[in-house]
C-alpha cells in the first residue's frame, strides 16, 4: 500500500469514528418515511388540483379538435400517432415522424417522449429522456415548443438536436439552422441560440455554456445506420471553440461588488483568500469600479507575494493603467513585474504586447524596439506582431 | 406494507408506487449511501440531510433509471452527485461569507474519539488539504483513497470515462502532495515514506 493510501486510510478510520453520531437511526427512518408521505401528498395534490386539471383538460379539448395528420416511420413499421402520442424509440433504432407541414421529427435510440401537433398551431414535443433531432417548418404564426426536462425551448423554424440526460440531469441543444430561444434552470431569463451553436447546461455542476461547433451534423432525414446515439454524439470529437465560457451567480459583477460592499471591503481584504480577491477586484474593474479593483490587486499582491494570482492582479493593474487612466510608466512597471514573475506563462503574450505598446505610449522608443523584437521572436504570429514589426522597423 | 424482492423488483415496485417499496429502498442501500456521503463531504452536521435528500432524489427520478438491476450503482451516482452538488454551493455562498470567531459552529468532528491525538490532526489536516482541492479531484480522492474503491466503480459514481478516472487520479495526487507542504504532519508522513521525497 502507498504512503498515500495509508494516510487517506488512517484518516477515513477516524472519519469513521467522528460520523458515528450522524449515522442513521430509527428517528432518522421514520423521519424519512414521513418525507415520503409528504412527497406522495404533494404529488396527488398537484395531479387532481383544479389550478392543474383545467389547462390539462383546454389542453385536451383543442387537440382533440384539430386534425392530427402524422405520418409516423420507422425502420420497420410505419404508424400514425395520436396527438399526445407516447413514442419510445427502440434501444438500437430511432424512430421519426414527419408532419403535415412539413417538419419532421427523429426520437433516437431509446429515447422517449411525447408528441402533438396541430396544424394551427404547431407541434408540441416532450423529451423524456434521450436526444431527439427536429427539423420545423417556418409558418408565420405558428409555433413549437420542445420541452426537455425543466427547459423549454421555443421554436419558429429550425433544425436542431435536443438531448436530456435525467440521470445527469444535464440539457444539450445543438442547432443546425435557424435561432430559439430556450428558457429554464440557470437560463431564466431566456437564452437565445443562433445557427452552429451548442447550448449545455448541467444542473448538477449548475454549469451553462454556449459554444460554436465547427462541424455540422446531419439532419433528420438521414437514416438511423447513418446516426450514432446520444451518448456516442456527446463523445463525439468536434472541435469547439468557446464564445461565451461559464456563467453563473458569481459571475454578475454589479452583485459581486454590492456583496463584497455590503459586507465591507476592508473586512473582505483583509480575510479572504487570494482566488476570492481576484475574483472580486475583476468584478470591480468590469463595472468600472477602479478604486475597487486597485485596492484589492494590491491587497493581493501583498497578502499572497509570490503566487500566481498576486501575478495575475499585478498584469490587471497594468491593464488598468494603461487602458483607463492612461499611466503608460506605471503600466510599464506592471507588465514588467508579471513576466518577471511568470514569464512563459498564460497571460505573457499579451502582456509583452501589451509592455510594447506602453513603452511606445510612454515615448520610451529604445525600450519599446527591444521589446517588439521580444514579441516578434517570440509570437511571430500572435495579436501585436503587425504593431511590433512597425515599432521595430529602423 | 412490507416489501420482499431483488433489486429489480424493487425499482419496479417503487415505479408502481408500493407502499413499502421506498422504506425498503432506504433499508437497502442508507448504509452504502452514507459511507459515499460522508467520505466526500467528511464529518458533516449536514450528513443526515443530505443521505435523505439522495432518497428523495432517487425517488424523484426512479423513472429514468435504464438498469433496474444497476440500482446500487445508480444511488452511487446520485449520492457522489448530491455530495458535490452540496460542495459547489456552499463554495459559492461562502465566498463572501465572514463570521466572527464567536459565530464559528462547533464542526462535527470535535466529538472525543478513541483514535490517537496524532491520527486526529491528521484527519484534520488531510480534510483541509481536501478542502482546498478542486471539488472533482477531492471526490476521487476521497472514494478512492480513504474508501478503496476499485477505479471501475470509481469511474461509474462519477460519470467518468476509465481513462479520464485515471487521469483525474494522477492529477489528484500531485494536487494532494503540492497542497500537502502547508500541513506538517501529512508531509511528514508523505516524506517519512519516501514516495513524495525526491519529487
Amino acid at each position: 500500500m502507498n504512503d498515500l493510501r495509508q494516510i487517506a486510510q488512517e484518516a477515513a478510520r477516524v472519519e469513521d469514528e467522528l460520523a458515528r453520531p450522524l449515522l442513521a437511526t430509527e428517528a432518522a427512518r421514520e423521519a424519512f418515511v414521513a418525507g415520503v408521505a409528504q412527497m406522495n401528498v404533494q404529488r396527488r395534490h398537484r395531479m387532481t388540483s383544479p389550478r392543474v386539471l383545467v389547462p390539462v383538460m383546454a389542453a385536451a379539448a383543442v387537440v382533440g379538435a384539430v386534425l392530427i395528420h402524422l405520418a409516423m416511420t420507422s425502420a420497420s413499421s410505419p404508424e400514425v400517432p395520436d396527438a399526445q402520442k407516447w413514442v419510445q424509440a427502440p434501444r438500437d433504432e430511432s424512430r421519426t415522424m414527419t408532419f403535415e407541414d412539413g417538419s419532421a421529427l427523429r426520437f433516437e435510440q431509446a429515447s422517449k417522449g411525447r408528441v402533438g401537433f396541430d396544424m394551427a398551431q404547431g407541434g408540441r414535443v416532450i423529451l423524456e429522456s434521450g436526444s431527439a433531432d427536429i427539423h420545423v417548418i417556418h409558418r408565420d404564426g405558428v409555433e413549437w415548443s420542445v420541452l426537455a426536462g425543466p427547459y423549454r425551448v421555443r421554436v419558429t423554424g429550425t433544425r436542431f438536436n435536443v438531448a436530456w440526460d435525467a440521470d445527469y440531469q444535464r440539457f444539450t441543444l445543438q442547432l443546425h439552422d435557424g435561432e430559439v430561444v430556450v428558457t429554464g434552470p440557470l437560463m431564466e431569463e431566456g437564452q437565445v441560440v443562433r445557427s452552429g451553436r451548442v447550448l449545455s447546461a448541467s444542473l448538477i455542476d449548475e454549469r451553462l455554456e454556449l459554444k460554436k461547433v465547427t462541424s455540422d451534423n446531419e439532419g433528420p432525414n438521414e437514416t438511423a445506420e447513418a446516426r450514432k446515439s446520444s451518448d456516442d454524439r456527446t463523445r463525439r470529437k468536434t472541435r469547439h471553440q468557446t464564445e461565451w465560457a461559464v456563467r453563473d451567480n458569481g459571475d454578475d459583477c454589479a452583485s459581486i461588488v454590492a456583496d463584497a460592499e455590503k459586507f465591507g471591503v476592508q473586512r473582505l481584504a483583509r480575510s479572504v483568500e487570494a482566488q476570492q480577491l481576484l475574483t472580486i477586484g475583476t468584478a470591480a474593474r468590469q463595472c468600472h469600479r477602479l478604486d475597487l479593483a486597485d485596492s484589492m490587486y494590491e491587497t493581493l499582491r501583498t497578502r499572497f507575494p509570490g503566487t500566481g494570482h498576486a501575478a495575475t492582479a499585478a498584469f490587471y493593474l497594468g491593464r488598468m493603467a494603461f487602458d483607463q487612466n492612461g499611466r503608460y510608466d506605471e503600466a510599464v512597471r506592471w507588465f514588467e513585474t508579471y513576466l518577471h514573475e511568470r514569464k512563459g506563462e498564460t497571460l505573457a503574450r499579451e502582456a509583452t504586447g501589451r509592455l510594447m505598446e506602453a513603452h511606445s505610449r510612454a515615448g520610451n522608443a529604445a525600450e519599446a524596439r527591444r521589446t517588439a523584437a521580444t514579441y516578434l521572436r517570440d509570437y511571430p504570429d500572435g495579436p501585436h506582431a503587425r504593431r511590433a514589426r512597425e515599432i521595430a522597423a529602423p | 406494507m412490507l416489501f420482499a424482492g431483488d433489486d429489480g423488483a424493487l425499482v419496479a415496485a417503487l415505479r408502481k408506487g408500493h407502499p413499502g417499496a421506498a422504506t425498503a429502498l432506504f433499508d437497502r442501500h442508507v448504509a452504502h449511501v452514507q459511507r459515499v456521503v460522508i467520505r466526500i463531504m467528511g464529518a458533516d452536521d449536514e450528513i443526515p440531510d443530505l443521505v435523505n435528500e439522495v432518497f428523495y432524489q432517487a425517488l424523484r427520478s426512479i423513472h429514468s433509471l435504464r438498469d433496474p438491476d444497476r440500482l446500487g450503482g445508480w444511488m452511487t451516482r446520485i449520492a457522489v452527485f448530491t455530495a458535490r452538488k452540496c460542495i459547489r454551493s456552499r463554495k459559492r455562498r461562502s465566498w463572501l461569507r465572514i463570521v466572527g470567531d464567536d459565530q464559528i459552529p462547533e464542526p462535527a468532528w470535535s466529538a472525543p474519539v478513541e483514535s490517537s491525538d496524532e491520527s486526529v490532526e491528521l484527519y484534520g489536516q488531510v480534510r483541509r488539504i481536501m478542502d482546498r482541492m478542486p471539488v472533482d479531484e477531492r471526490i476521487v480522492f476521497s472514494l478512492r483513497y480513504m474508501d478503496g474503491m476499485e477505479i471501475a466503480d470509481l469511474a461509474d459514481a462519477c460519470g467518468l470515462s476509465l481513462r479520464t478516472a485515471k487521469r483525474r487520479l494522477a492529477r489528484c495526487e500531485t494536487r494532494f502532495k503540492a497542497l500537502a507542504a502547508t500541513e506538517p504532519l501529512v508531509r511528514m508522513r508523505l516524506d517519512a515514506g519516501g514516495k513524495w521525497r525526491n519529487r
